[in-house]
């Protein structure tokens, strides 16, 4: 007896683990964030995997500052890219804070905290910090000071980044509208109805606004809100990646990986067809020198010859999903991937120059060939 | 697993996941679209647990009978004898040791998939509500058209986890508890064996403290999809094998522990 029930209670204790394992592997998709690489003055700024905003020199990957510092915790994650303007950093925490770091040594100036998290990126101008968080609110900050000069209340989250232009702030909401407000008073212009979630950045080009809503591209005028396209471009998936406009062609990609290539006067595409990477696309197409560069998904890194719509090279998988969008300077590329490294590539051959360990804050030289 | 995910997903995850947003869009609530779908999944599954419940039941019954009584009395001393006893005993009355786990196991990966379900659509994390889109149907565009989900329910933000900060919200993880509690109290079986009784006990103390523990971390929505399930399954479980071991505690260990002490007694003396 005592031999059977003991298997028995063996096998409960298997299932009672096993089920805990599960369970708690359950809970979706870890925080990580998705945060973009910057860089300015040879210093290349990013919110990492690991909770924490980090400061490196370009030329060797060297750590020039960490924020929060070492020892004390980290935020939850980072979903906005840092802002550098006027040698401050601006970097919003998914912790609902938004602070202001001096952008060389990394010393706090001042912080302010919003009553929820904050995954939009703000933007700097004249002086003044606009920043979303899913109060739902957007905030206008004095940027020398941190004091609120205006606040205005939305309906639903904001997860996109926030856009400035002519006078003008646009602010894409989950609540399926984009919003464009006076940047001065916080007035509302006008709104949008999308016909879904906006989670892409609106981008304003010659006066017209670019954003999707769900898998539907949509274009309108910056002043008015109007269509300015007869209907809105079907991209067959959703599109969470910000519009990249570069020479009057608009790039784009989806979550069901294509990226796209349209005239962005009047939506058509401009590639046979559009190309199709492995998996999905939440990077933007960053573009220089004719070449786009983004992320994926499937771990890889691409860059694609943008005249043909051609892949010019793929990078071997990284250890993670690359959802945050690169930044190129003098010919590297710099891409943060959840396998909690930052990449330094060689933009020509997608070579690995260097990666930055966020484990140990340790620059690591690739293997060679990868 | 790279095989087995487009089973997964395909077969359990993405049938979930889509059927969880249709409820929500007919009913236009999360909480109750949680509630109604949790039921639906337990109508379905409910067939296995009935069977693993019966089982249960005969295989108790048995064990509180005059034979295996007899057995203990005869044979008590003989630890190996009484199990091939016992085994007999079983074979003789058609009842399968194995018959109470089984049929469990079957409706697990039901269950992981409603699990994941909920997590997915409540889209808590930015990165979940990304995901969302590679399991939606393109053929029911009203789905995607209705993410987010408004995660309000009857004053819960189903989205939050509790914190001390708002007290009212461990209202939640204390449900999770007791319901957790009950249901495993109700379902345990007494056993001769006081290591065994001993054994289920700490389970049952463990199973409980974990769900506990993870009710604590995991958003409100989930926990209300696991009170819902709890609460099924005490209904379920009253009306097979009544209120089971809920107001008592392992009662055959309790005899089988006095009567060794008896035996030890008399043989002191």
């Amino acid at each position: 007896m005592f031999r059977i029930f003991s298997t028995r209670s063996a096998w409960a204790i298997v299932a009672l683990f096993a089920a805990a394992f599960v369970l708690s592997g359950c809970g979706g998709a870890p925080s990580l964030g998705w945060s973009s690489a910057t860089v300015t003055n040879q210093i290349v700024y990013f919110g990492g995997t690991n909770g924490r905003v980090y400061a490196l020199s370009t030329a060797d990957g060297a750590l020039k500052w960490q924020y929060p510092v070492k020892d004390s915790n980290p935020f939850v994650s980072v979903y906005a890219t840092p802002v550098i303007a006027e040698g401050v950093a601006y970097i919003a925490a998914h912790d609902a804070k938004v602070f202001a770091l001096d952008a060389v040594s990394g010393v706090k100036k001042w912080e302010f905290a919003t009553a929820k998290s904050i995954v939009s990126t703000p933007v700097v101008s004249g002086g003044v910090v606009y920043l979303a968080a899913n109060d739902p609110k957007v905030y206008a900050l004095d940027a020398a000071s941190g004091a609120k000069k205006w606040e205005f209340a939305l309906v639903g989250d904001v997860w996109a980044d926030l856009s400035l232009a002519d006078g003008m702030l646009y602010v894409a909401s989950l609540d399926h509208k984009v919003y464009a407000l006076d940047a001065a008073s916080g007035a509302k212009k006008w709104e949008f109805n999308a016909q879904g979630i906006v989670t892409t950045k609106p981008v304003v080009a010659q006066g017209i606004v670019y954003f999707a809503g769900l898998s539907q591209v949509y274009a309108l005028d910056a002043l008015t809100g109007q269509a300015r396209w007869d209907k809105p471009f079907d991209a067959g998936n959703w599109v969470w990646s910000n519009p990249t406009i570069v020479n009057n062609v608009m790039y784009l990609a989806t979550l069901g990986g294509h990226v796209h290539a349209l005239d962005p006067q009047t939506a058509k595409p401009l590639w046979s067809e559009p190309y199709k990477a492995a998996d999905a696309i939440r990077s933007a197409i960053v573009v220089d020198a004719g070449i786009g560069y983004f992320g994926s998904d499937d771990f890889r890194f691409y860059a694609l010859d943008l005249a043909t719509g051609k892949e010019k090279w793929r990078t071997l998988a990284t250890g993670g999903r690359i959802i945050a969008s690169p930044a190129i300077t003098e010919g590297v590329v710099y891409f943060v991937s959840h396998d909690r490294h930052l990449y330094a590539l060689n933009a020509a051959d997608g070579k690995t120059k260097w990666m930055f360990n966020l484990e140990n804050n340790t620059r690591v030289t690739p293997t060679p060939g990868r | 697993m790279e095989v087995f995910a487009p089973i997964w997903n395909n077969f359990i995850y993405n049938p979930m996941v889509n059927l969880l947003l249709y409820i929500y869009v007919f009913v236009g609530n999360y909480g109750l679209a949680i509630i109604i779908f949790t039921l639906f999944i337990r109508l379905i599954t409910g067939p296995f647990y009935a069977q693993q419940q019966k089982a249960m039941k005969k295989q108790q019954t048995l064990m509180q009978g005059k034979e295996w009584k007899e057995m203990q009395k005869k044979y008590g001393k003989e630890k190996e004898r009484l199990a091939q006893e016992q085994m007999k005993l079983y074979k003789e009355h058609g009842v399968n040791p194995l018959g109470g786990c089984l049929p469990a196991l079957i409706p697990w990966p039901v269950m992981i998939g409603l699990y994941q379900a909920v997590t997915m659509v409540m889209g808590a994390q930015p990165e979940q509500l990304m995901d969302l889109s590679k399991h939606l149907y393109a053929f029911a565009p009203q789905l995607a058209a209705a993410v987010p989900v408004r995660s309000e329910f009857i004053g819960f933000d189903l989205a939050a986890t509790p914190n001390f900060a708002a007290p009212l919200t461990l209202i939640i993880p204390a449900l999770v508890l007791a319901s957790t509690w009950v249901q495993q109290k109700m379902t345990i079986m007494p056993q001769a064996d006081p290591n065994m009784a001993s054994t289920n006990q700490t389970m049952q103390l463990m199973m409980t403290v974990m769900i506990g523990m993870f009710s604590l971390q995991f958003p409100i929505g989930l926990s209300l999809y696991w009170i819902v399930f709890g609460i099924v399954g005490i209904v379920q479980q009253y009306f097979t094998t009544g209120w089971g071991n809920l107001f008592g505690t392992a009662q055959l260990a309790t005899v089988a522990i006095n009567a060794n002490k008896g035996k030890k007694n008399v043989e002191r003396k």
